[in-house]
């Protein structure tokens, strides 16, 4: 018996089953026979997240496109789930055959978020496997890692064999290659992952040794073995051949965004300075409409699927967008197919735009300032001039929506009292346009602010700015809220899993040790408020000597080794500094398209 | 011209656990994938007219459902089953189609087959489910109210096969539903806490005792 069928009896007793069963419409099924290598892409949050990810979507098809690969999927139990598979005593198991997790070849992580490393060791736990690699051998599966947290990957260099660094198309199939050769010629774990480090964007943490200075800062970290010094990610240049799930699994039950999802491209062109995915997809690569249009037809077509999500960082950059709508809504309106237009700019917003992709239901728009104040924009690069800004929402309101959503940011560098009180300033002057340009009041407007916290995250010009403390953020958002209009909501984002977020993503390798202390206390689906725990995180910190204010808050020298200093994104250390400095000078940088900046990426 | 066409499928397996939204979506999907000439509702967001005939409770197996949805003309009813099982998920099964059929409020009882692992002899059983048994019940605005079940049993058989007892019990399909899984909840409170029950709805039968359909 699988583990799946011996804890089938007892699913009823746990909250939506249907996440724990597999059996989806479009899932690959193989028979084990017949591949050399067993891999599970494993998703540390739950099936309703995991399966919204289109990396998960891409990955999942990649694999199962060698043929002697059979990628499965598994995800994180929710904590009633967890409880049962314990008590139980049944491992963790692939959704598509059942089989536990130990029995495979590999198993891939992808790292969306800092918050769901306690899930990674859970889900190992669960899988009965130890947690760190050096406990690890021959018996168990390779544990490797990829997506956005590989780019500063050291808080998890004790768990995970292998990362996987950029984009993962090509390299996971010249991964998989060497995989089954080294099965084959029964390599050992050492030597298997002396080879895989020579793929270019494979980072094999064991292979480089970490020294520090006597104030904990780091010293050196030298690679050992023949592995490169600098890790540079990966970059599918062509994305119009690269593999595309045109066969997406068509999911039962209720998922986050539950929609046929078409890539625009990928990179950013703008340099916003707070914005990690911006830095660390360069360089824009635009896929073509044609290629879009079909693959967006073929997907729909064999899901069954009716809505298409279009996706990219900023939907309005992309060059093709009329093309692509005029070629894909008259085969999307008999079908009553939506479509469906997210990370639009305010600057580039055009009703005409939205009216072309069949967007009829006017319900309500978001918009991202970033901050209050123009000055601020400036420093992060955030070019949106507040008329822009006006005159999108007026013709919003003109137009027949009833609300907007504006989004900003609190703890910004340079940050004053005066641009946080801009904010409430910035959204009295969007209630005062609607009470002008709107005639007919009685349908009354939504206006919606919401400030999260300032995260200067590794590999953006910010890295070496300290995060603002969590007290002095709730000072600011109380700023905000009392400066407010009553007629406008605002939320903010409780900052202490921020500041979580901050510490784990700036830290070194030592803080491995805090994440299987935190784990080990308790600390499970961190990214869930219901489930967030700072005071264990804190004692997690506090029992192994380290402090979470020497990752978040300390300001980082310039000439000192960052932890994150031998993984590349492309983008020179130099451009950086040169940003970092005019945002001092609250000093623009051009978009790519209108004057290179030369951040190195094309070089 | 416009048909209402009525499917009896089968529900077993991992597709168990979909709940009843989640067969919605499933059949959204296939009916969509099997390329029939389906009827849409009107209005910004159109969708499939779509009705199931009566909830299935997540984890009960079926070989009695119906499913009522719209079609724009008179293609060929005899291949949408065939049609259907090309594209239906794992689990699923379509059996039959038909225009028309009777109307589901005709719907009174549903008649399932249980069967648990159990040394509980079937008499304790039988007496269990003819006295009182009285589990915590979810009410319609999803409020937990002790209630006595017994009310909503038309009758129970059990036999013992070995180590299994195998029930087969016809329960009350409106006013109001009684999920088998209370009969399995009850059974956990009298007699054995760790009971893992199997559900199958056979049949669905009309206020007096009959099949409801020829389906």
């Amino acid at each position: 018996m699988t583990p799946y069928q011996r804890i089938e009896p007892y699913l009823t007793s746990v909250i939506k089953p249907a996440r724990y069963t597999g059996g989806e419409y479009n899932t690959v099924i193989k028979d084990p026979r017949t591949v050399d290598l067993r891999a599970a892409f494993c998703f540390p949050d739950t099936y309703e997240i995991g399966m919204s990810c289109l990396g998960l979507r891409i990955l999942y098809d990649a694999m199962n496109r060698l043929p002697y690969v059979w990628c499965e999927r598994a995800f994180a139990p929710w904590e009633d789930m967890r409880a049962l598979l314990l008590r139980k005593k049944v491992p963790l198991y692939a959704l598509e055959s059942g089989d536990s997790l130990a029995d495979f070849d590999v198993l891939a992580f992808t790292l969306q978020v800092e918050l769901s490393y306690t899930n990674v060791l859970s889900m190992l736990d669960l899988a009965g496997l130890p947690l760190r690699s050096s406990d690890r051998n021959e018996t168990h599966p390779l544990v490797i890692a990829g997506g956005p947290c590989a780019f500063h990957p050291e808080p998890l260099a004790d768990f995970i064999d292998l990362f996987a660094v950029g984009e993962g198309e090509e390299l996971i199939a010249e991964l998989m290659r060497l995989l089954r050769e080294a099965k084959k010629g029964g390599l050992s774990r050492r030597e298997t992952l002396k080879q895989a480090a020579r793929i270019p964007g494979v980072y094999v943490p064991s292979l480089y040794s970490v020294s520090y200075h006597a104030d904990g800062t780091v010293a050196a970290i030298e690679p050992e073995d023949g592995a490169p010094a600098v890790v540079r990610k990966r970059i599918v240049q062509d994305l119009d051949s690269a593999p595309y799930p045109e066969r997406p699994i068509s999911v039962g039950t209720e998922i986050v965004h539950d929609r046929v999802m078409l890539e625009l491209f990928r990179g950013c062109a703008r340099g916003c300075r707070f914005c990690q995915a911006g830095h660390i997809s360069r360089p824009v690569r635009e896929k073509s409409p044609e290629t879009l249009c079909r693959q967006a037809k073929a997907a729909i077509e064999s899901s069954g699927g009716s809505e298409i999500g279009l996706v990219s960082l900023s939907t309005s950059d992309y060059g093709g967008l009329e093309a692509l709508c005029e070629s894909l809504v008259p085969w999307c309106g008999p079908r009553r197919v939506s479509l469906s237009l997210p990370s639009l700019r305010a600057d580039s917003f055009s009703p005409a735009l939205l009216e072309k992709a069949g967007q009829v239901r006017k319900s309500g728009l978001t918009f991202a300032p970033e901050a209050g104040s123009a000055r601020l924009r400036n420093v992060i690069n955030k070019n949106l001039d507040e008329n822009d800004l006006l005159s999108a929402c007026t013709t919003a309101f003109t137009g027949g929506w009833s609300g907007v959503k504006l989004y900003f940011m609190l703890g910004l560098p340079t940050e004053t009292d005066d641009d946080v009180r801009e904010i409430a300033e910035l959204c009295g002057r969007v209630y005062q346009l609607w009470r002008q340009v709107v005639p007919d009041k009685g349908r009354g407007v939504r206006i919606t602010a919401s400030a999260s916290c300032f995260v200067p995250k590794p590999h953006t010009p910010f890295q070496w700015e300290p995060m603002v403390p969590p007290g002095e953020l709730l000072r600011r958002a109380g700023l905000v809220r009392g400066a407010m209009r009553k007629q406008v909501t605002f939320h903010w984002h409780e900052p202490d899993a921020v500041y979580l977020e901050c510490a784990l993503s700036r830290g070194d390798r030592r803080l491995g040790a805090v994440v299987e202390r935190a784990y080990r206390l308790g600390c499970r689906m961190d990214g869930w408020g219901e489930c967030f725990s700072w005071d264990k995180w804190r004692e997690a910190f506090q029992l192994e000597g380290l402090d979470p204010d020497f990752y978040a808050q300390r300001r980082r020298g310039l000439d000192e080794v960052l932890p994150w200093s031998h993984i590349s994104s492309g983008v020179s250390e130099e451009y950086l500094k040169r940003e970092q400095e005019k945002a001092y000078r609250a000093e623009p940088s051009a978009d790519c398209r209108r004057g290179c900046e030369g951040c190195g990426i094309c070089s | 011209m416009q048909l209402n066409v009525r499917l009896a499928y089968h529900k077993t397996g991992r597709a168990r656990f979909l709940s009843h939204l989640d067969t919605m979506r499933v059949f959204q999907q296939s009916l969509t994938r099997a390329g029939l000439p389906l009827r849409y509702t009107e209005g910004f967001n159109p969708h499939i007219v779509l009705s199931i005939a009566l909830p299935l409770g997540v984890g009960v197996e079926s070989v009695a459902e119906r499913l009522d949805f719209g079609i724009m003309e008179n293609s060929s009813i005899g291949t949408i089953p065939a049609r259907l099982n090309a594209v239906l998920p794992e689990g699923f099964h379509a059996a039959q189609a038909v225009i028309g059929g009777r109307a589901v409020s005709q719907i009174a009882f549903a008649r399932y087959a249980m069967t648990v692992e159990t040394q509980t002899e079937p008499e304790r059983a039988q007496k269990l489910f003819t006295m009182s048994a009285v589990v915590q019940k979810r009410n319609k605005k999803k409020d937990y109210i002790p209630t006595d079940i017994v009310p909503f049993i038309r009758d129970i058989d059990c036999r013992r096969d070995g180590d299994r007892l195998f029930f087969s019990v016809t329960l009350t399909a409106k006013d109001p539903i009684l999920n088998p899984e209370y009969i399995a909840e009850a059974w956990r409170t009298y007699l054995d806490p760790e009971a893992a029950f199997a559900f199958t709805r056979v049949a669905l039968l009309d206020g007096d005792g009959k099949a409801f359909d020829a389906m």
